[in-house]
């Protein structure tokens, strides 16, 4: 590695997780000191939340595989759900980081070798896919140990394969950015985004179709597991089949000591290396192909049209400034524009909420027996409510997902300046704001809505009750994240990634809906208790909701032009 | 004559600073004409601005524009002004077409009015070949050159420009000190900060010098001679009045 890479890498890590900033802020100026320490409790609530459940998952796939004597089946499948969501999620992210991060006007004029940029960059990547990989690969480590006792070697072998995990995945996407990119060139960089989403739809399909051959009904798994281990393939061979590095990776972890478990973790880190050399030679020879020749091709095209045109008649000059609309409607309609325009925003902003409902669907749709199986429990009348109260949970979770609201202010960065000088209050701005937000959640909630009637069968009643509920508890949720972003914007940004990605401001909708589901679900094993009909736990909930909702929207607009007013560029 | 701006005692200071970044700060501007205001680096011109368009709330003051208080009654002061800030900051997402159509809806401009309007403003800076290509595929000048034009698509009573030569070909140099003109013709008043000390001299009716904070001096080219007590060129009077 040359100096010159460590000297990218150092600047690129530095600014991509706030080092530099967060060494000013906090050791030098000593400033918004509770900032670390709410990171500290967010990152802790979600590790306490969400790791416990997927530890409590491995330990019960890591008993199953114990019974049929394999205990590193939890194990297994924890590197290939990883090297998954590696795969589907890093090929969004690199294509933001080589491709749409501002840096690179910065970078390119240096003499440094496109390779070295595209090394860099990916290494700052696959630091952060460490985040999501530890999520789902550190319970599972822990869930076998806890059936098997393991040595120091054994531990030691586990965090290298941990941090091998995520690099082929990683290396694959970036390979394939660079390969779409250097066919679509920068002009169509808007295109590339929504042909990338339809590749990950696609990528999600087939691992669904992949996981679609396992039994769903408890019974049969069993059955279909010990006939997998009597027969010609292991489970942990047939988990890991499409992704051979997940096996090497599992058993150099399984097997050590030995010569085994030496084999495969040389096969690991070497697969890993290669790729990582790979990927530099790839990108120098396509990253600025791909980059480079835009703006050339943006100039001519605007000299060919100017000499086309010639002088404007009344008729275009009509045309150039478009039919007047309400100064609302063009709010709504520059959030929209500017929003759907920077493939980053919807990568942070939509694509989840649109994912989120598909991704859980999908097994539905493509697995007879679990859609058989859950519309059994669904002729259950008693369960009735408890889908409907999980559907407006799960509507009140995608609508804290689509950060559109809680990162309102802070995209709006240095152009905030406009929002500033045009005669408009801050309530109307801010409504522009939450139109947009409620739109896409109303979008992304159609599916969901869909799915769960067709998949469940429910009663009017039940569908309208958790739909209504789970779309007014969004609302509130929405509104409670715009207030925050509105009190501590984050607009100083150079690069269109940080508003939403670095902004501690998206957590607060996440929050609030855990919040919210907590006491959902102790209201309703207290009505429940009480015998409350499904009606009544409907009626109250919505009341409930919307007495909050209206609160905090009526507590926005009440303070929207004082605080709008604060705003300083 | 009723003031079109009239600023008194406008004083700033920033969260964190010892220092004032404006300090009771009185100025003002009349119907008709272009009032140039220079200062050193950080002397406190982008601030004064800055409050006067809305983006700064000031510790103390006042600000009239149009007879109308700038934070009393924003929205009304605001319908009153264009303005054009240092850097050209404009939604790189949008279409030129797309941010005028914007402007021109949040400033409610009529229907009949609008497109001639834009046509006349595109024309006079040569963009109306661009107009339809995304902010981000223009220039420097070309930004500058649309925000310009969405600034003037209201006509506003008072137009203000923070260093609007920066990085300008003098072509287009030529055009905006043309546009300023024109603008104080039909009627506006133009309030413009400014380096270039040769362009104030020619182009301003009278001109204000702030220095640490503090107005220093106002007047016409020629008060200011006498308040320098010397016959030289703006140069000199601004280098001799603001020297350490």
């Amino acid at each position: 590695m040359s100096r010159q890479f460590w000297a990218v890498l150092k600047a690129m890590v530095n600014s991509s997780f706030g080092v530099s900033v967060a060494r000013w802020r906090y050791l030098r100026r000593r400033e918004r000191l509770w900032e670390p320490a709410l990171v500290v409790f967010g990152i802790g609530t979600a590790v306490a939340f969400f790791g416990y459940g997927i530890y409590r998952l491995a330990l019960a796939i890591t008993g199953v595989g114990l019974a049929v004597g394999q205990p590193e089946l939890g194990l297994g499948m924890a590197v290939v759900i990883s090297q998954m969501l590696v795969l589907l999620m890093g090929f969004f992210l690199v294509v933001s980081a080589f491709f749409f991060t501002r840096d690179l006007t910065a970078l390119v004029p240096l003499p440094i070798r496109p390779g070295t940029i595209i090394t860099a960059k990916f290494v700052t990547v696959l630091l952060w896919q460490y985040i999501t990989v530890a999520f789902v690969f550190i319970p599972a480590a822990l869930a076998y140990m806890a059936y098997v006792p393991v040595t120091l070697g054994q531990v030691l072998v586990a965090v290298v394969v941990f941090l091998l995990i995520p690099v082929l995945p990683l290396a694959i996407s970036a390979a394939f950015a660079l390969l779409l990119m250097r066919g679509l060139g920068r002009r169509h960089r808007d295109m590339m985004f929504y042909a990338g989403s339809l590749i990950f739809l696609g990528l999600i399909l087939a691992s669904q179709v992949f996981t679609g051959g396992l039994p769903s009904d408890p019974a049969d798994l069993q059955r279909y597991l010990e006939e997998m281990i009597s027969g010609r393939l292991g489970l942990v061979q047939l988990m890991t089949r499409r992704f051979v590095p997940a096996l090497w990776a599992t058993l150099a972890v399984h097997s050590f000591p030995g010569w085994e478990s030496l084999r495969n973790l040389s096969y690991a880190i070497g697969s890993a290396g290669a790729a990582v050399w790979a990927l530099g030679r790839m990108g120098n020879r396509l990253f600025y192909r791909g980059l480079i020749g835009s703006d050339e091709a943006a100039g001519q095209r605007r000299q060919v049209r100017r000499r086309a045109w010639g002088p404007q008649t009344a008729v275009a000059a009509r045309a150039l400034v478009g039919a007047p609309s309400t100064a609302l409607a063009a709010l709504v309609r520059r959030e929209w524009s500017l929003l759907s325009r920077t493939p980053v925003w919807m990568l942070n902003n939509v694509l989840p909420g649109l994912l989120m409902p598909l991704f859980m669907l999908l097994p539905f749709v493509l697995q007879n027996e679990l859609r058989e199986m859950v519309a059994r429990l669904a002729d259950n009348p008693g369960l009735h409510t408890v889908a409907a109260l999980a559907l407006a949970a799960f509507l009140a979770f995608v609508s804290s997902v689509t950060g559109i609201a809680p990162t309102a202010i802070s995209r709006e960065g240095g152009r905030l300046w406009i929002s500033r000088v045009i005669p408009q209050t801050g309530a109307t701005q801010l409504q522009a704001k939450l139109v947009l937000s409620i739109a896409v959640v109303a979008v992304t909630a159609v599916p969901t809505v869909i799915a769960f009637a067709v998949i469940l069968r429910p009663p009017l009643v039940h569908l309208l009750g958790g739909t209504i509920i789970g779309l007014v508890s969004g609302f509130s949720v929405m509104v409670i994240g715009l207030r925050t972003d509105l009190s501590r914007p984050m607009l100083r940004w150079q690069d269109p990634q940080e508003p939403v990605k670095r902004n501690l401001n998206a957590l607060v909708p996440l929050g609030t809906v855990l919040a919210y589901v907590a006491l959902g679900a102790a209201s309703y094993t207290g009505l429940d208790r009480l015998g409350a009909p499904g009606l009544l736990v409907y009626a109250l909930f919505t009341a409930a909701g919307a007495t909050v909702a209206t609160v905090a929207y009526r507590h926005l607009m009440s303070r929207a032009d004082e605080l709008f007013g604060r705003l300083e560029v | 004559m009723s003031k079109v701006l009239s600023i008194s005692g406008l004083t700033k200071t920033y969260r964190g600073a010892d220092i004032k970044a404006v300090d009771d700060v009185h100025l003002e501007v009349r119907p008709g004409e272009i009032f140039g205001f220079l200062g050193p680096n950080g002397a406190g011109k982008t601030t004064t601005i800055k409050a006067v368009v809305g983006l700064l709330r000031p510790d103390a003051g006042r600000i009239l524009v149009d007879g109308v208080d700038a934070w009393e009654s924003p929205l009304e002061a605001k319908r009153r002004i264009g303005f054009v800030p240092d850097t050209p900051d404009l939604y790189e997402k949008l279409t030129g077409q797309e941010y005028l159509t914007f402007i021109a809806d949040v400033f409610e401009v009529p229907a009949t009015e609008r497109a001639e309007r834009a046509r006349e403003l595109l024309e006079m800076f040569a963009l109306d070949g661009a107009v339809g290509d995304l902010v981000q595929s223009y220039s420097h000048g070309m930004k500058q050159k649309l925000a310009v034009t969405a600034a003037l698509l209201h006509r506003p009573r008072l137009l203000i420009l923070d260093e609007p030569m920066t990085g300008l070909d003098p072509r287009s140099s030529h055009l905006f000190k043309e546009m300023m003109r024109r603008h104080c013709d039909e009627g506006g008043s133009v309030f413009f900060s400014t380096h270039i000390l040769d362009v104030a001299e020619r182009l301003c009716d009278r001109i204000g010098i702030i220095n640490r904070g503090r107005m220093i001096a106002v007047g016409t080219m020629d008060e200011l001679r006498r308040q320098a007590a010397s016959e030289s060129t703006l140069e000199t009077i601004f280098l001799e009045l603001t020297k350490e």
